[in-house]
């Protein structure tokens, strides 16, 4: 069995919500917004593992919780055998590089001020891996792993397009040769040939680098491509999780079916089918009671309003939280 | 049979200053659209999809305009026409929705005032009106309609404001809608919703609408026609079954072989490079620097948009040697 | 077509007006500021009675105050003591203010509510009032107006900082040197610092102007600088028991006062303009 890289524990976040001073005075309790509640999956090691789900189901807080940009609010996240919330805050600043982000907006995700090697050279000089005559070849060697070349290093990233700030954005989250890359929605802003691009350069990467990735996006024909396994999140918890092609094949949760069917197949002749989901994701401030999908599911019954349904494991790698489970046959 | 087009483009131009620079955003587009028909504008940002479908109704930023061509509604030019005439055609001939609703309602009236300022000019009564709204607002599937007349936007949700803006739009019983983006800004199932909600629409109102779109799957399951746009020029005409099984363009077929339609381990073939500054003199054909297919000619003379089979138009010197390639292909090597 | 002119008409180049015209302006002042005796060959102390409350003429270019003192030439030497105080007591606040506005911006907290409330009871004063206050305090000096004035300015700057901090904070990329183990005080000064000191260094371009202002109120009401240092504020105030038949000692250090001013707001408008379109290019 290959060996667990990333382990998420029951991990919940939450923001409070802002009080007027009405509020304050009236003695109200403090609200929060679960964003993330009582999460737990693994990532094993090598693997590239999508995070899908619909925006404010928390997949994004929940990749920043795990990179403790968010204060964690419960659980736990043990990476390569450290507990990430254990750590004192010099501890984590030290291993913090082994985790790197990329993230969703390349146009405020570089310092605007900062030239490319002053960008890399910081890093390389902050952690002290690398001696001084040899950052410049470093910084080089990464670069060219992203399919940029010298030119690059003493440019701005205003002189940028895009995509090819996206590129730098993958150079120095990996001129640190991280073991995880997370992936928070890589390409959602880039066009689709660009985009193209941009994952298969992920691919490359991670084969050349093996690297172990966590992969977020809202783009299901993405996700299915890229991934080994899926996460599916709603309303800040996982409804369903398992091999990507049997997830996509046979979905179990009545959620996933949904998604599976709402996204537009390229195909003109396809007239989406019969299938339409009603309603709207609830704000994450007012989760309906028992099960969080019930208002929207056609399956709905007594028992979701009431019972929330735990995540069980149908077989060895998928789980499943619903009381009317659809199809879903076992492995083949 | 000649049907005549509801719309008829020739030869438009909108160009834009930006930093100092003339930016050809559209550059000499033609296109018609045909009565109670979906045509689609698609393409990648900052082709230009967006540019012509504000040019259509002179809604283009204060930075651009339409320097020349002509755009035919009913056989009247919308590019001479004055600014009062203009008036009537937005919203009682034309109307539009955009990509985010939030941006264009109004945040400090409701719905309900907004929807009515529409029926002000026929001078109805206010109970006519009243009803006239509700109705409109049924029409677009908002629940409990009556009440919901008295909300203002932001109580409203992503997918609702979004359908409230569609009635507004609609109200006037527009022949054409202009849909710039609709339902980039949503998540999928709701997208799923609002493109039936259109569809539905357009069988019930026999309207035609211009869907600007960068997605080639909404496009795909909406589009009766559909243009690709590229640096300011239309690639390729077609219905929107040509345009997958039979492409004639290379920068469509490029399109399709970037989008991850092919299972696991089907390596994706992105088109390389990036699009050309549209500030600065093309010339040939503008895809060629990026076309694995160029030659000299593509390189020294720009190709004209011709029908390369009936009622398929594609501007490629070498449209004739594409020839049995489809999306079927990216799709099925798994 | 009509069109296609207003294309072309916007195609002409803007030239930074505003900061070349403030910076020939500000030049002058300067000049005077260095060498005054390039603009007047009179001692700006000697009293000469028989020349006494004399109007402007070929001789006396702003006229002669109640001492018989060249006026002009009191004015060219006024340019060097308000501009070192209005340099000086910006120069302070500037740093202070936004140092405590970054500290306030990125840890947050009890930190950031303490010294915002601080900044809010001050704001509940008038500047002026404050500072007139701490002289009273401090007593009548030179000296005690910097101080007085530093006491109170840096709260604008922290306002400022801190708002911009606030914002570049949550920013991605300051998510990404986050996570890439950099320690607060490098974030804080290599990478937020740069990025939102913008619009501090804009304002205290034009607050050397209000702190002049504020000396030369100060000096008006007796507080500030000294008789007999030539403080344009001073001038004014001396000229005040004249002005129904000596208009000009009041009328004339003012426009200096409003032409120093004008210079340093046009230039704070050009460098904004600068700061804002990219200086990262």
């Amino acid at each position: 069995m290959s060996e667990v890289l990333l382990s998420v524990e029951n991990m919940v976040k939450q923001f409070p919500i802002k009080q007027t001073m009405f509020d304050v005075i009236a003695r109200k309790p403090k609200r929060y917004v679960r964003a993330v509640d009582d999460v737990s999956f693994q990532v094993q090691k090598g693997e590239t593992v999508g995070l899908v789900g619909e925006s404010g189901c928390g997949k994004s807080t929940l990749a920043k919780t795990i990179c403790r940009l968010h204060s964690p609010d419960g659980g736990k996240v043990v990476f390569d055998g450290m507990d990430m919330f254990g750590l004192r805050s010099d501890e984590l600043r030290r291993v913090r590089y082994k985790m790197q982000m990329v993230f969703q907006d390349p146009y405020s995700s570089l310092n605007p001020r900062m030239t490319v090697r002053q960008m890399l050279t910081e890093i390389l000089s902050v952690h002290k891996l690398c001696p001084k005559e040899e950052r410049t070849a470093r910084e080089l060697e990464v670069l060219d792993m992203v399919g940029m070349g010298e030119n690059a290093l003493d440019r701005y990233p205003s002189q940028f397009s895009g995509g090819q700030r996206q590129r730098i954005n993958i150079a120095r989250a990996l001129i640190m040769k991280p073991d995880m890359l997370i992936a928070d929605e890589p390409v959602s802003a880039l066009d689709v040939s660009i985009q193209a691009q941009i994952i298969n350069l992920l691919i490359d990467l991670k084969n050349e680098l093996d690297l172990t990735m966590l992969f977020i996006s809202h783009d299901l024909r993405v996700v299915k491509y890229i991934s080994d396994r899926v996460v599916v999140m709603y309303l800040g918890r996982i409804v369903e999780m398992g091999e990507t092609e049997e997830l996509y094949e046979s979905p179990c949760h009545p959620y996933t079916d949904i998604l599976l069917k709402a996204a537009p197949e390229v195909d003109p002749d396809s007239d989406g089918g019969e299938y339409v989901i009603h309603g709207e994701t609830p704000s994450p401030i007012d989760i309906p009671g028992g099960c969080r999908f019930h208002p929207r599911c056609p399956y709905a019954d007594e028992k979701c309003k009431t019972v929330e349904p735990p995540l069980v494991e149908l077989w060895p790698g998928r789980c499943v939280a619903c009381h009317h489970r659809l199809g879903g046959q076992g492995p083949a | 049979m000649m049907r005549e087009p509801l719309l008829s483009v020739r030869e438009l131009r909108t160009y834009f200053l930006n930093n100092k620079k003339i930016v050809r955003a559209v550059d000499g587009v033609s296109f018609d659209v045909n009565k109670s028909e979906i045509f689609g504008l698609v393409g990648e940002s900052g082709c230009g999809k967006s540019a012509t479908c504000r040019s259509l109704i002179r809604l283009v930023q204060s930075t651009g305009e339409i320097v020349g061509g002509e755009i035919l509604y009913n056989g009247e030019d919308i590019v001479q026409a004055p600014e009062k005439r203009m008036a009537e055609i937005r919203g009682r001939e034309i109307g539009m929705i955009f990509q985010e609703p939030m941006n264009t309602l109004n945040p400090l009236t409701t719905i309900g005032v907004q929807l009515m300022e529409v029926y002000q000019r026929q001078k109805l009564s206010k109970a006519e009106m009243t009803e006239k709204a509700v109705e409109m607002m049924r029409l677009v599937g908002i629940p409990d309609p009556v009440t919901r007349l008295k909300d203002y936007p932001h109580q409203f949700s992503g997918g609702m404001r979004q359908r409230a803006m569609i009635a507004i739009a609609l109200a006037a019983q527009p022949k054409l809608l202009l849909a710039d983006e609709p339902t980039t800004a949503l998540d999928v199932t709701i997208q799923d919703q609002i493109i039936r909600l259109l569809l539905e629409l357009r069988e019930k109102l026999s309207m035609s609408i211009i869907l600007v779109t960068h997605d080639m799957g909404v496009a795909s399951r909406m589009c009766d026609r559909i243009a690709v746009m590229y640096a300011g020029r239309i690639m390729e005409i077609t219905t929107s079954h040509e345009l997958f099984y039979n492409p004639r363009h290379p920068y469509t077929l490029g399109l399709m072989r970037s989008m991850p339609l092919a299972g696991k381990g089907v390596r994706l073939e992105p088109i390389q490079g990036t699009p050309p500054d549209l500030s600065e003199e093309i010339t040939g054909c503008p895809f060629a620097p990026r076309c694995k297919m160029a030659c000299d000619r593509c390189r020294t003379e720009s190709p004209a948009l011709r029908e390369v089979e009936p009622g398929h138009l594609s501007a490629c010197h070498r449209a004739e040697e594409l020839t049995g390639e489809s999306f079927l292909t990216c799709k099925e090597v798994q | 077509m009509k069109t296609k002119t207003i294309l072309s008409k916007k195609l002409r180049p803007d030239r930074p007006y505003a900061l070349i015209i403030g910076g020939v302006m500000l030049a002058i002042v300067l000049l005077m500021t260095f060498f005054p005796s390039l603009f007047t060959s009179y001692d700006p102390l000697e009293q000469n009675f028989a020349i006494a409350l004399k109007p402007p003429s070929a001789e006396h270019i702003f006229g002669t105050d109640n001492y018989g003192r060249d006026l002009f030439t009191r004015v060219v030497y006024g340019a060097r003591v308000d501009l070192k105080i209005g340099f000086l007591a910006m120069i302070v606040p500037l740093f202070v203010g936004s140092f405590i506005g970054l500290v306030a911006g990125w840890f947050g907290g009890w930190v950031d509510a303490l010294l915002m409330r601080i900044q809010d009871i001050m704001t509940a004063f008038p500047f002026t009032i404050l500072v007139i206050a701490i002289i009273s305090i401090l007593g009548r000096s030179e000296s005690n107006v910097y101080i007085a004035i530093w006491l109170v300015g840096w709260k604008d700057y922290t306002k400022l900082v801190r708002s911009e901090v606030l914002i570049e904070k949550n920013s991605e990329y300051i998510q990404a040197v986050r996570s890439l183990g950099f320690s607060d005080l490098r974030i804080m000064f290599r990478h937020i610092l740069p990025n939102t000191i913008n619009s501090a260094v804009v304002y205290a371009v034009s607050d050397v102007m209000l702190c002049m202002l504020v000396a030369a109120s100060l000096s008006f009401l007796g507080l500030g600088v000294q008789p007999p240092v030539p403080e344009w504020g001073a001038i004014i105030s001396e000229g005040r028991p004249f002005i129904l038949n000596a208009w000009w000692i009041c009328a004339l250090p003012g426009l200096a006062l409003a032409f120093t001013g004008t210079s340093l707001s046009l230039l704070g408008e050009g460098i904004s303009h600068i700061l804002t379109n990219d200086g990262r290019k």
